[in-house]
């Protein structure tokens, strides 16, 4: 060997060699100083949308931002109930049409500036502004300020559902004016009256958040830190989870559920699966060609083989486990292969060809439920073409209604089952392209009247005609997971995913 | 004089390159489906504001116009800034390209401390024991797709004994150090057999040279025969093969990267590809062009240093 | 010639040497034997195919892959005696000047720095004093403004220098025997002379003791004391070069000095050797040149190969008389 060369490269990897493993601490794994002192650090595979609410598409963004930029109410942690946050009540006068709400005794902002109804009033108008969510805030038609706590929201019909609204991170509180900066200033560093600040932090990198001095609730975060980063790869979050090096991994997909073992919280089912069909063209348009697949489809099937047994059969098309669900009186759709021939036959053409089914590619387990789907037609002469789209171009066509079926999930993002009604309203019927008229007044009964069963009676009536008219079916319902390591205590996330960082302490 | 002149010319011939090679994955995002104004704007937002936002970036504008407002912009600087967070794309580089530097870099460098020891031993007893040992593992090394191995060096050195981080680059330099060694081997594992087999092949044959037989004849020792005679002419052609293979390294570094969550460019790509980021993912694409251009120049320049035979055309 | 000293520096006894190519096994050196007496010059002539350069390669153990030798071969320097390693010897006490100095020289290497190596084997002298004794050997070997020429490529050198510059290598390790391997055969007329000037010169300065290789019967002559006739495989005659030039007692060596040019009298036509030498893979038995020898008998053909003769003059002709008969 020639000594020179090969003795400095060996000279080399053995110095780097052994410096790694010289700044290495004998065996531990996650041995930073920083969770000595209660650093949570979280994991999801989605990026960061930004501290814009606006902006907030998906439930990770939603999750961070209540952390900082806080909005009036909360969700309870069975996901159910409204509860009080930096509003300590809230009352509506139905013949006034008014809510009236009345903000906690202390809120201040985190840089200690106190928190007004002044900040109230600005912050509405910044929501009705909003390109993406603005709609959602029309029925405000004005907000009043008797005192410095209280805030008045005049609304332009009856409405019992504004304390939903108020508990979605779209409603943040920001300080008026954003504090004398300019908008863009103000989300590249927000100061809100979160649980936590942003100290530092970068869209698709790490964000690093710190307690809230001020926070309205006394003792309040328990946490000092909160390190959220985004590792797209589930192996490799699954592996950091194992080695400790982080405590909670979000919205963990079922098929890399067997990583977390006992560590796996699945939460009650709140998600919906649903094939949704073209409705406005030949030959979907055809309610008994439709209800003839959705007898032929193995149910079981999806939710074992697709979301391994973490869901269970489906009853109706509107997510469960909110306040005022109510299941279908009629019975929901089964496996039956019989039924699903004769109501091929019986249709107005029988000979289908061959359908689209379009769904996103980023989505494992919609890919699996693809194939179950496409073999499970192919036993009633239907022929299916799967088409995975990349999410941009997949929500583009699924907006435009212009495929044969698509396949989605959706769920809620607060305690009440009006916030899924108002999105089946937004995307024409869960992409389907059927009248949303009906659904529509629905959903402002359902809003005006102030009386549960009445609430449910209504939500008994659009699950049953989603049934009789099978537009979309459900498919599974099934359950959000998280990974939780046995270090943390106090985490409680509602159905849907969603849970509060100033509930959760971290042992040592 | 004649070496800057050489050096001169190919960096002028590269330029023509790089502007098609931007205009190549400027046409590809266009033609690919999905509006990007839906993703900036967000799901339930109106035509009307869909449209305002598709003005506001001027993606309405006929194709040839966004592609020289482009070129403009980078002329100076400019690469524009993200779709997704609004901060100018360059910063974005800049910060993600030191990662990938240390990545490329030491996984280089390993790859070097594997490969040259193992060439040198395996021509020395060409077709014995150790060659033979050295071709198959080569051969397994090279169909093992590197996220494998590295989810295996994860899985099997990482996680049981915590010497290592499983994923992530660490705040301090220290920690950089520990947190490259698991990506680095990886990314050396999987270029390693093929400089083994390069650098082998042509060690063989330098070594059959009348030069070498020189030296032995007039009592040379084996360790300056072999780095004096036969690795500075046997060392051309693999760097060279390693130069080519660039283009491989980047891409490697983009699986390695996401394998082990590596905050760099790699990992800036997949990220930048999944939302849309059509700036990002240009300024991205262009980093890499260059990259691979100025490559490709080096290894020429340091392949004509290395022979002083190869004359430089004036 | 000088009265020959006692010490013989080479011997070479029985050398065979097999070439195992693509499964085929040949001997193209097959039972040579030679000696070189301490001071003296020997030259070995024979067509190419001969194995004249091997067997000059299998002395330093310098033979291609496939390649191995077997024999006797002893060294004795001042120093001492040495058999059987032949990797001691390399740079210490032997070296060699190869034929083709443009793939001889590493051409990554500059020519100082590719003497400087040769003196390192030989003394460990500090880089400074090496590049010294470096232009003090370009200079004796008579390479011009040596201190710029040690600083070129060897690509940037003419054939003659290139030539030089490995003389000077061999040189710097000091060795009592030098080996040639046809040297100047690639250079042309003019340089050729003034490098076997040089050779002769630096025997002389030295005492250097010389094994030449060559096909060229004329160059022999001008820097050799004695010469040895290779055919085949096989020597076939030895004797001193003015003898063996004058009067051969090997038809081969008749015919080789018919058909070189400058041993030629004024105006004759060239002859040349009908047939062509055999082939290695297939040696016939009995005399090789037997085939084209004018002067081959019935028992050529059958006749074992001895070398008869003494230290002085030896044939492998079984009729040498046929052939002296003739020339008388």
């Amino acid at each position: 060997m020639a000594p020179s060369m090969t003795k400095a490269l060996s000279a080399l990897t053995a110095a780097f060699v052994v410096a790694a493993l010289a700044a290495c601490s004998p065996g531990d794994g996650a041995s930073d100083p920083a969770d000595a002192d209660g650093t949570l650090h979280v994991a999801r595979s989605e990026s960061f949308d930004g501290w814009d609410p606006d902006k907030a598409a998906a439930y990770s963004t939603y999750q961070t931002l209540q952390g900082v930029l806080e909005p009036l109410l909360r969700f309870s942690a069975d996901g159910t109930e409204v509860e009080a946050g930096l509003a300590k009540s809230w009352t509506y006068d139905p013949a006034a049409m008014t809510w009236t709400f009345v903000l906690q005794d202390d809120t201040r902002f985190s840089d200690g500036t106190p928190l007004t109804s002044a900040d109230v009033v600005f912050s509405a108008g910044v929501w009705a502004e909003g390109s993406n969510y603005g709609s959602l805030y029309e029925k405000i038609t004005g907000v009043t300020t008797p005192d410095d706590r209280t805030v008045v929201f005049a609304l332009a019909q009856p409405d019992t559902t504004l304390p939903v609204l108020m508990t979605w991170s779209s409603s943040a509180i920001f300080p008026a004016d954003f504090g004398g900066r300019t908008k863009k200033e103000y989300f590249a560093k927000p100061v809100a009256a979160g649980a936590f600040t942003v100290a530092d932090w970068s869209p698709g990198g790490q964000i690093t958040l710190e307690k809230n001095p001020h926070y309205y609730q006394e003792g309040r975060p328990y946490l000092e830190k909160v390190v959220i980063d985004v590792l797209p790869d589930a192996t490799e979050r699954g592996a950091q989870f194992q080695a400790g090096q982080v405590d909670i991994s979000e919205y963990v997909s079922s098929i890399d559920a067997k990583q977390y073992g006992d560590a796996l919280v699945a939460l009650p089912v709140g998600q919906v699966e649903h094939l949704s069909f073209n409705t406005t063209r030949a030959p979907l348009d055809d309610p008994q060609l439709r209800k003839a697949i959705a007898y032929a489809i193995d149910y079981d099937s999806i939710t074992e083989g697709a979301f391994k047994g973490y869901g269970s059969a489906p009853r109706g098309i509107i997510p469960p486990n909110l306040a005022n669900w109510a299941p279908p009186s009629e019975a929901p759709f089964t496996m039956d292969l019989e039924r699903a021939k004769d109501l091929l036959a019986e249709s107005a053409d029988p000979n289908v060809g061959e359908l689209e089914l379009i769904y996103d590619a980023a989505n494992a387990t919609d890919h699996l439920v693809g194939q179950v789907i496409k073999a499970n037609l192919a036993e009633i002469g239907i022929e299916v073409k799967l088409t995975a789209l990349e999410t941009g171009a997949f929500l583009s066509r699924a907006y435009g209604v212009d495929a044969d079926l698509v396949l989605w999930s959706y769920g809620a993002v607060s305690p009440d089952v009006v916030d899924p009604l108002g999105w089946i309203q937004g995307t024409s019927w869960l992409f389907t392209g059927f009248e949303t008229d009906t659904v529509t007044q629905q959903f402002f009964a359902y809003s005006a009247t102030e009386s549960a069963e009445e609430k449910q009676r209504i939500v008994e009536a659009v699950q049953n005609e989603a049934l009789e008219n099978a537009q979309a079916i459900s498919l599974s319902e099934f359950q959000v997971l998280h990974g939780v390591s046995e270090r943390v205590s106090g985490f409680a996330a509602a159905p849907w995913g969603m849970y509060y960082w100033d509930t959760i302490k971290v042992a040592e | 004089m004649n070496r800057y002149l050489f050096i001169a010319k190919r960096l002028a011939l590269a330029i023509p390159l790089l502007f098609g090679i931007v205009l190549l994955v400027f046409l590809i995002l266009k033609v690919t489906p999905g509006d990007p104004a839906r993703l900036i704007v967000g799901l339930r937002a109106s035509e009307a504001e869909l449209q305002l936002v598709r003005d506001q970036l001027g993606l309405d504008d006929p194709a040839i116009v966004q592609y020289f407002r482009y070129i403009g912009d980078v002329l100076t600087g400019n690469l524009g800034y993200s779709f997704k967070s609004n901060e100018a794309v360059t910063s974005i580089i800049a910060e993600r390209l030191p990662v990938t530097i240390w990545l490329l870099g030491f996984g280089a460098l390993l790859s070097l401390a594997i490969s040259v020891p193992l060439a040198i031993t395996s021509a020395r007893r060409p077709d014995r024991a150790f060659d033979h040992a050295t071709r198959g593992f080569g051969l397994v090394a090279l169909a093992m797709p590197s996220f494998w191995v590295g989810i295996i060096l994860i899985l099997t050195i990482a996680l049981p004994t915590g010497w290592f981080p499983v994923g992530g680059f660490g705040e301090t330099p220290t920690e950089h150090l520990r947190s490259i060694v698991l990506p680095a081997l990886t990314l050396a594992l999987s270029i390693a057999p093929l400089q083994v087999r390069s650098l082998r092949a042509s060690i063989i044959a330098v070594l059959g040279a009348e030069y070498v037989t020189t030296a032995r004849s007039l009592g040379v020792g084996h360790g300056r025969i072999m780095s004096k005679f036969v690795l500075r002419n046997a060392a051309p052609p693999t760097v060279s093969i390693l130069a080519l293979n660039i283009g491989y390294l980047l891409f490697g570094a983009v699986v390695i990267e996401t394998t082990f969550a590596l905050p760099g460019i790699g990992q800036g790509i997949v990220l930048a590809a999944r939302q849309r980021d059509i700036p990002s993912i240009q300024g991205y694409t262009l980093l890499f062009a260059i990259v691979v251009v100025l490559v490709f120049l080096i290894a020429d320049i340091i392949t004509s240093i290395a022979d002083p035979r190869l004359e430089v055309e004036s | 010639m000088d009265e020959e000293m006692s010490r013989t520096v080479l011997s070479v006894d029985d050398l065979h040497v097999q070439l195992t190519l693509g499964g085929r096994t040949l001997s193209p050196v097959d039972g040579v034997s030679f000696h070189v007496a301490a001071g003296e010059s020997l030259g070995i002539v024979g067509e190419s195919g001969s194995g004249k350069s091997l067997s000059l390669r299998a002395v330093l153990g310098l033979l291609p892959s496939g390649g191995e030798s077997d024999g006797s071969i002893r060294f004795a320097f001042e120093r001492g005696e040495i058999s059987g390693d032949v990797e001691q010897v390399r740079g210490h006490g032997v070296a060699m000047v190869f034929q083709e100095p443009m793939t001889a020289l590493n051409p990554t290497m500059r020519a100082g720095d590719l003497i400087a190596e040769a003196v390192r084997v030989r003394s460990g002298l500090s880089r400074r004093a090496a590049k010294a004794r470096v232009i003090e050997l370009m200079a004796s070997v008579g390479i011009p403004d040596p201190a710029r020429r040690a600083r070129m490529w060897p690509h940037e050198l003419s054939g003659g220098l290139r030539q030089r510059v490995m003389i000077a290598a061999a040189l710097a390790t000091e060795p009592e025997l030098l080996l040639c391997d046809e040297p100047t055969t690639a250079l042309d007329v003019t340089i050729q002379d003034q490098i076997l000037g040089l050779l002769r010169r630096l025997r002389e300065e030295r005492g250097m003791s010389m094994v030449f290789v060559s096909h060229d019967l004329a160059v022999v002559a001008e820097v050799c004391d004695r010469v040895a006739v290779m055919y085949a495989g096989r020597i076939v005659e030895t004797g001193p070069v003015d003898e063996v030039l004058r009067s051969p007692r090997h038809p081969y060596t008749a015919a080789l000095l018919a058909s070189a040019p400058s041993f030629q009298g004024g105006g004759g036509a060239l002859a040349t050797i009908p047939g062509s030498p055999p082939d290695p893979r297939e040696f016939p038995s009995g005399c090789r040149f037997a085939a084209r020898c004018a002067f081959a008998r019935d028992d050529c053909r059958q006749a074992p190969y001895t070398l008869a003769g003494d230290e002085h003059r030896a044939t492998a002709c079984i009729h040498p008389e046929v052939l002296m008969e003739a020339s008388a």
